[in-house]
């Protein structure tokens, strides 16, 4: 089963439980994102960023970015912090990371190698490469 | 033994000469610390080629990770806690770097606050990216390792 995604709505009201602060200026900035921040005793800085349309919901897999890379936390812990409204215990541990490939492997994978971006899920940067290398060394095809 | 590398002058004497220290830094490629109270606050003019040639030889790139949901793609660019997203993928990249663009404005307004924090090792990296043209900017998202700009 897909996991579920929030929508931005919610994810904004998760940032309002956590104590983040939305960063001056950033609301009237020409892109369609919000971006707030979040100080940790340690010194860590940790940023977030939400769109402009608060109904809309990232993608699952982006949304697991999020919450690894942007928020810190794990899936349960975002949903106990919006049934509970209390703010999250930290450090908190983080959902292991995804392997996938970096933006410059990508246009190769999809546009010389000819793979699907379904192919590409779950790729590593070395997998990746070793594809691009295979293609690269192979002798090119006249058909 | 004198342990000054650079060349230095003195805050009044810069003010006094500075279209010749100008000239010095940009054409001759020659950085100059100016010092004020004594060498208790210091500055260095560097041109922008030789900050550039600095920047590009710390080797720091932006690394990304490619996700791909259904009808959305996402770039995200970790280090800086940054992702954008787009039914393409380059209207993702084009996503990413605006908001790349607004997190450098705003770092770089901000920038007495991150030295204090871990985001300080970003410094190489947003200098590099307000540096360079804006119609480039995306390019560095998608440089291939060990390539020159």
């Amino acid at each position: 089963m897909t996991p579920k995604a929030p929508a931005f709505d919610e994810i904004e009201k998760f940032l309002k439980i956590d104590g983040w602060t939305e960063v001056a200026g950033s609301a009237g900035h020409a892109t369609s994102h919000r971006v707030f921040e979040k100080v940790l005793e340690c010194g860590q800085v940790l940023t977030t960023h939400i769109s402009h349309s608060g109904s809309k919901s990232p993608g699952p897999n982006r949304f697991g970015e999020i919450l690894r890379e942007q928020l810190k936390i794990t899936r349960r812990q975002f949903w106990e912090a919006l049934d509970s409204g209390d703010a999250v215990d930290r450090p908190a541990p983080v959902e292991e990371q995804v392997p996938a490939p970096e933006a410059w492997q990508v246009p190769i994978l999809l546009h010389q190698v000819g793979l699907s971006p379904d192919e590409l899920h779950g790729m590593s940067p070395d997998e990746a490469q070793k594809v691009i290398t295979a293609h690269w060394a192979s002798p090119p095809d006249d058909s | 033994m004198d342990d000054v590398l650079f060349f230095q002058t003195g805050f009044t004497e810069a003010k006094r000469h500075l279209s010749d220290l100008m000239t010095g830094v940009v054409h001759e490629h020659r950085p100059v610390q100016v010092n004020r109270h004594g060498e208790k606050e210091q500055m260095f003019l560097l041109a922008r080629r030789e900050l550039e040639d600095l920047l590009e030889l710390t080797g720091q790139r932006f690394e990304t990770r490619v996700f791909f949901d259904d009808g959305e793609v996402s770039v995200s660019l970790p280090a800086f806690s940054l992702i954008g997203a787009g039914e393409t993928f380059d209207a993702a990249v084009e996503d990413l770097v605006d908001l790349l663009r607004q997190y450098c404005a705003q770092y770089l307004r901000r920038l007495d606050f991150y030295r204090q924090t871990d985001r300080r090792a970003l410094l190489p990296l947003v200098f590099l990216f307000a540096l360079t043209p804006a119609a480039r900017q995306g390019d560095l998202l998608l440089k291939v390792p060990g390539t020159r700009g």
